[in-house]
């Protein structure tokens, strides 16, 4: 099957799972969630935007500008978004964590307010603090300092720490893809992309999809991705049954046919 | 109702209480909760048999299992070739296997991991995917279920409420399937502290970081006070001791542990490891909330095994039984 075919097919999938009140779950008939709603408006679904301002979308609320475009971002969403961006903020660490060796003085953002900063969301606010135009605020500086403080020896990302009582813990492909995807080129080496790569010996829909974005976002050749990504789709049109990783991989052949995706860091 | 205050105040009373002994293969006597050990040195097929022998021993499980839905739910965190991480998954197949002959009607699968969101991933890495489609089990995500909103009957935690995957709240039975493993934050992790994996991570984040501001240990008794009554079958065929539960290393412990009241099967577990149970502070802490965790309030029947001396981190060195 060729990209155009399989993406249609995701997109198809994907309009028939949306809900009676327009948003998404995570499996079809679920009741909506933030996080499946928003990726499915960035495989360029119409965007639900009522449910979006009416419903408590917690950490999902940091994806608002990274998964809609600038005309569908109304001002009640851009405050939510703001809100979101102080509220989730990660609390200081307040032990030593030199048996760690990071500097948990660095703040990110957190999954849920009031607890540490970890890697994902702070990679969701960043992006979309890029695409709002805010490269150089205090707290992007910091959300940065602070992914760039948790990368781990082998180039990647894990969720959070990079040690745990000073033994060296692995990355995790989602974490990296998301952390590759919020920073700019020059500030992580070859090997982050090496790593996520390893996802090619062991494929999931989720790991194809989030290596494919991330290597379209600096460039990098993802033909091997695409191809075994396609293979990975079920006669269904869906990747593993499920809304956020389907939205996520049509996100993906939709860059590989047309270039550029919500996530890509300008160059 | 005990507050937070006296539960902490008799977890480090019970860590005295503790040092009573092993009390192996007691009578049976009123009273007690029953705990089953199975001596096992190899993950094969005919495991299946051996459990439902076990299950025999738990009149009052069967009855709720016949015609309904068991959720087994496995420890599954991280992948890595050479570790034995995760609950195996010859075992629940197994299991998956004993709770059908036994009578259930349906029986799931349902992990929501505390670190890794990619499910597709840990279930192709593990196995563990082969055998639900062998066995045409279904399996949830628990981090991506729906939630009930349930009340914390001793709100240790303060947390007052905890959102629980629907697949867990509506099961007939829920089993918690562990691996025997030292942790390096609980000291050891059985099957109380593997009930951080029915909170869905879409509601609590990965890891699921407010548990660990409630308190590693209030969490995990907010949790098994509100779960019960449930089971437990313990991974102990290869165990994990060291620094747990992902970077320790392979130990031959051959033995499963199964068991209605899980603090008393993670009790025994824990003797089996070679820790004193009283000295784990979840554990001495569930006593004070009527948990089982004394040699004299254990029956433990099935095959004899002898203790396994797991290696301890340092900082876990005062869990060891004298």
């Amino acid at each position: 099957m060729d990209i155009k075919s399989s993406h249609l097919r995701a997109v198809e999938w994907l309009q028939l799972a949306r809900n009676m009140d327009n948003s998404w779950g995570y499996l079809p008939g679920q009741v909506g969630d933030g996080e499946p709603t928003l990726l499915a408006c960035a495989a360029g679904m119409r965007a639900p935007l009522d449910w979006l301002a009416l419903n408590e979308l917690h950490w999902s609320s940091l994806l608002l500008p990274a998964t809609l475009s600038e005309k569908r971002l109304t001002p009640v969403l851009t405050e939510k978004f703001k809100r979101a961006m102080v509220v989730q903020r990660g609390r200081p660490m307040e032990e030593n964590q030199a048996e760690n060796r990071l500097d948990g003085s660095l703040r990110g953002w957190a999954w849920v307010e009031g607890t540490f900063s970890w890697v994902e969301p702070t990679a969701y606010a960043l992006i979309s603090s890029r695409i709002l135009g805010d490269l150089k605020s205090k707290i992007v500086l910091e959300g940065r300092a602070m992914l760039l403080d948790r990368q781990c020896a082998d180039g990647g990302w894990n969720y959070g720490n990079k040690e745990v009582l000073g033994r060296a813990l692995g990355s995790d492909f989602r974490s990296t893809a998301w952390a590759v995807m919020a920073l700019e080129r020059s500030l992580f080496t070859d090997r982050a992309m090496t790593r996520l790569e390893t996802v090619y010996r062991y494929p999931s829909a989720n790991g194809l999809a989030l290596t494919i974005l991330a290597g379209q976002c600096h460039s990098y050749r993802v033909e091997q991705g695409i191809e075994q990504l396609i293979q990975w789709q079920r006669a269904d049109g869906s990747f593993s049954g499920r809304c956020d990783w389907t939205a996520l991989a049509a996100c993906a052949l939709n860059a590989a046919q047309n270039g550029g995706h919500h996530f890509a860091n300008p160059a | 109702m005990p507050t937070r205050r006296k539960v902490l105040v008799g977890a480090a009373a019970g860590s005295v209480i503790g040092a009573v002994g092993a009390g192996w293969l007691m009578a049976p006597g009123a009273g007690r909760v029953r705990v089953v050990t199975l001596a096992v040195d190899r993950y094969e097929e005919k495991l299946a048999n051996r459990l439902v022998d076990g299950l025999a021993q738990f009149p009052d499980t069967l009855a709720r299992v016949r015609g309904g839905r068991v959720v087994l739910k496995p420890n599954l965190v991280e992948w890595h070739p050479d570790r034995p991480i995760n609950t195996h998954p010859i075992l629940v197949a197994s299991a998956a296997e004993a709770f059908r002959r036994v009578g259930a009607r349906e029986v799931w699968v349902g992990e929501g991991p505390g670190h890794i969101r990619d499910t597709e991933f840990l279930l192709e890495a593990t196995g563990l995917g082969e055998y639900l489609r062998q066995l045409k089990l279904p399996f949830m995500d628990l981090n991506i279920d729906t939630v009930e909103r349930m009340r914390l009957p001793h709100n240790l935690t303060g947390l007052k409420n905890l959102e629980i995957a629907s697949t867990v709240a509506h099961a007939d039975l829920l089993v918690s399937m562990p691996k025997l493993k030292t942790h390096h934050w609980a000291g050891a992790t059985l099957s109380m502290k593997n009930l951080f994996g029915v909170l869905p991570g879409k509601v609590y984040g990965w890891p699921k970081n407010p548990l660990h501001w409630a308190g590693i240990n209030q969490s995990i008794l907010d949790l098994w006070s509100v779960l019960q009554p449930g089971f437990a079958i313990v991974d102990g065929i290869v165990g994990m001791e060291g620094d747990g539960p992902i970077m320790g290393q392979p130990v031959q412990s051959g033995v499963v542990v199964l068991g209605e009241s899980l603090s008393a099967v993670d009790a025994e577990s824990a003797r089996l490891m070679g820790l004193n149970p009283s000295k784990i502070p979840y554990l001495a802490a569930a006593q004070s909330l009527g948990g089982k965790i004394l040699p004299q309030d254990i029956e433990r029947v099935g095959d004899p095994v002898v203790p396994t001396q797991f290696t301890l981190l340092d900082r876990w060195a005062h869990l060891r039984a004298v």
